[in-house]
């Protein structure tokens, strides 16, 4: 490892001097890289890896395409804090077109873009943010005269990976949401029925957590190879489980203790949010442990005391009632859970006597009944002469 | 002796009648001031003596209509015709006596038709409700007879008896599923309910305990009935019904010994809490006593040990009925900080309800053709 460093310093000296002039040191580079490392649960070393990639002097190109979105996606990412993000991003990858953060505008935009898509034919990783239109060979979405849909096949085809950022991207998001007037679609699926054969990676959210999106990129660029995905093509290490499996106010749940209003006593007291329609059980996303900001411990929804309102999954965001309860993946909780009143023992004094009077009236009854029945004989065998 | 010697007001008339008044004035004042100003009903507590004793003790005492109707109307078993009619008879008051509990017991008593019209069919409540609605039609149908003839309307009497069958089959299903559902409400309640009686053949508990009391109830109306108006009891009918509480007691003691001992396991019921005694006692009384006795054969054949046998099962199974009930909970909703003792009124509405049936019964053998007595 520590030989590796000195190698690398030697190679990757102009990226780290370029670093260094934009504030990140050779250290806090290396941190960063290690720490991306270790979200994506990859060994330590392979942080110095990561930096190799990152600093390699030819930087990836990127091309971001936006379609029906509303930029939370590029929003979100500009949000990235540790160390200054949007300054590395960057530095290490050579963004080629984004409609928001283009230096230029109109013609000369779309011409880079083009002139782009020729230098790095079947090189470049494409971006998309916003659902595509489709509807009436979808004119509800143009850029530069061209529509959404045009520009995502020409640019998908000369793709060699195309990332979709948000939940319009993903799944269709808020545009898709019913009665879905544009035709909404997201951009695996036009890539299905166009039969363009370039891997897509769904990175949803609405936003996505911007680590999210950073760690498949620099996995891409580490080992040019997409990181292992879900049946949904989402990340499995950001989106493999449910944010119930890993939320901060499981215990509540599992102890029974719910807020059943907002501003009650339980949801003043943080319990569990599942009775305000919480979607967590049934959304996959990494959102209680990687929170968002970079402002430490509560910092996303049901942190905050808002039922998560499942934006990542399809079918559930946008699409269910926010307060109508979630369906329980993997385990189905009782009707009624099990009591939380431990450490008490014995009968209260009413039920008690209750009881006892009970037993009392049952036992005299049936010594009474006993006695009167079996200790007399007189008429029995004047019945058994019938 | 005919029906025209029955006195009606007999010092045991007017006790019932005062204990009536006292329990109508109680339903009154449930009716105008709510549930809790009249009950001790409370959070942990919602079901109290008027679910566990008139409601579930209730329609188990009225069995008799079911078993006896099946047996004659279904089966054919002739034997058993004379009884029938009381059989009927009782359990149509023990059901009308249920659904006026149930109307006092739910929160918004004039809803009491709702389930009725608006079905919910996800509901084990719809279930009950809709069963006690219909059987309780069905009952009154098949009891129907008595006042066609009291009115001498022959072509009706007729009409009734030629659907009897039908009807009757039909308040047996009923009351298949109606008996055993009742235990399948407590199935809503694992962690309420001790496990000493929660078990998922809770249901089929009930249908069999309700069979063995229907045999005994029957049985002990028809020697009480005898003895009241000094005729010979039919030591047949009686030495069939024995026969027939022999076997179902042996099945009902199997299956809740089968129960313990695949559930909680038999340390629970001998770890001496009040809980698992009132447990043992139920099983001693209800069950073990009765089915031992029944083994003997001159207890079994004789009037005296079938009255005492009757009398151990009807204790017993009513027992068992407010174990569900009320004992089960016991502990858990003391745990939970709740006590629970009826209040007067509850104990004065469950007395009017007795006897409410009570008379009801003699006032129908007096100017009905229930017991056919001579005229």
């Amino acid at each position: 490892m520590k030989g590796f460093i000195e190698d690398f310093g030697a190679e990757a000296g102009d990226a780290l001097d370029r670093f260094a002039r934009n504030g990140v040191s050779r250290r806090d580079f290396l941190k960063f890289c290690t720490g991306v490392a270790l979200f994506l649960g990859l060994p330590g070393e392979m942080g110095a890896r990561i930096a190799e990639a990152a600093a390699a002097a030819k930087r990836p190109p990127v091309l971001w395409l936006s379609a029906q979105e509303c930029t939370g996606c590029t929003e979100t990412l500009l949000r990235a804090s540790h160390p200054t993000l949007e300054k590395l991003i960057l530095e290490l990858i050579s963004l080629e077109y984004h409609e928001t953060l283009l230096v230029g505008s109109g013609k000369q935009a779309e011409e880079w873009r083009e002139k782009s898509m020729k230098e790095n034919r079947g090189k470049y990783i494409l971006v998309v943010d916003g659902s595509i239109p489709v509807k009436e060979n979808g004119i509800y979405c143009k850029i530069g005269g061209k529509t959404a849909l045009a520009l995502l096949e020409e640019m998908g085809t000369q793709a060699a990976a195309v990332i979709a950022i948000g939940s319009c991207a993903s799944w269709g998001g808020v545009p898709s949401a019913d009665p879905n007037p544009t035709g909404a679609t997201p951009v695996h699926e036009i890539f299905k029925s166009k039969g363009i054969k370039v891997p897509v990676v769904n990175i949803p959210g609405c936003p996505p957590n911007p680590y999210n999106f950073l760690s498949t990129v620099l996995y891409y660029l580490t080992f040019k190879k997409l990181p292992e995905l879900d049946d949904q093509a989402r990340p499995k290490f950001a989106y493999g489980r449910i944010i119930h499996d890993n939320c901060e106010r499981r215990p509540h749940f599992d102890a029974g203790r719910f807020a059943l209003q907002f501003g009650d006593d339980g949801h003043r007291k943080g319990y569990c949010l599942y009775k305000l329609g919480c979607k967590g059980p049934e959304t996959h996303a990494n959102c209680p442990i990687q929170l968002f900001n970079d402002v430490g411990s509560g910092a996303w929804p049901v942190g905050t005391g808002h039922p998560c309102f499942g934006c990542t999954e399809k079918g559930v965001g946008f699409t269910k009632p926010l307060h109508s309860p979630a369906v329980v993946k993997d385990l189905t909780p009782p009707s009624l859970f099990t009591e939380v009143y431990p450490g008490k023992e014995g009968v209260s004094p009413g039920v008690k006597s209750l009881a006892t009077g009970v037993a009392g009236v049952a036992i005299g009854a049936a010594g009474a009944a006993l006695i009167s029945g079996l200790g007399k004989k007189g008429d029995d065998k004047e019945d058994k002469g019938e | 002796m005919n029906q025209k010697d029955i006195k009606l007001f007999t010092p045991t008339t007017v006790v019932l009648l005062i204990v009536m008044a006292v329990g109508g004035l109680a339903a009154f004042y449930r009716l105008f001031f709510g549930l809790g100003a009249s009950t001790h009903l409370n959070n942990a507590w919602p079901w109290g003596l008027w679910i566990s004793f008139d409601v579930l003790g209730g329609v188990a005492l009225a069995a008799g209509g079911f078993v006896i109707g099946g047996a004659v109307y279904i089966l054919n078993w002739k034997k058993y015709e004379p009884i029938v009619r009381p059989a009927i008879l009782n359990a149509f008051f023990g059901y009308a006596l249920a659904a006026t509990s149930i109307t006092l017991d739910i929160g918004v008593p004039w809803r009491i038709w709702h389930p009725v019209i608006m079905w919910q069919v996800n509901s084990i409540m719809f279930i009950v409700a809709i069963h006690v609605v219909l059987y309780t039609t069905t009952l009154a149908t098949e009891s129907s007879p008595l006042i066609l003839e009291r009115l001498n309307m022959k072509k009706a009497v007729n009409f009734v008896e030629k659907i009897m069958p039908a009807i009757a089959l039909f308040g047996v299903l009923l009351s298949l599923l109606h008996q055993s559902s009742l235990g399948a409400v407590f199935l809503i309640a694992p962690e309420k309910v001790s496990p000493l009686w929660y078990s998922s053949t809770l249901p089929y508990l009930f249908l069999v305990s309700a069979v063995l009391l229907a045999l005994s109830m029957v049985s002990f109306e028809t020697i009480l009935s005898a003895r009241v108006f000094r005729h010979k009891p039919p030591l047949d009918i009686l030495r069939g019904l024995a026969r027939g509480s022999l076997v179902v007691s042996g099945l009902y003691l199997l299956l809740k010994l089968k129960d313990l001992v695949t559930g909680p396991g038999v340390g629970l019921a001998f770890n001496g809490s009040l809980v698992s005694n009132m447990y043992l006692l139920e099983m001693i009384v209800g069950i073990i006593l009765p089915f031992c006795l029944l083994l003997l054969k001159n207890v079994r054949t004789g009037v005296n040990g079938i009255f005492a046998v009757n009398m151990l099962v009807i204790i017993g199974t009513v027992l068992n009925r407010m174990n569900v009930g009320i004992v089960s909970m016991a502990e858990h909703n003391s745990r939970m900080g709740y006590d629970y003792f009826p209040s007067w009124m509850e104990f004065s509405v469950t007395m009017a309800m007795i006897a409410f049936a009570i008379l009801g019964f003699k006032i129908s053998v007096k100017y009905l053709n229930v017991l056919k007595l001579e005229h």
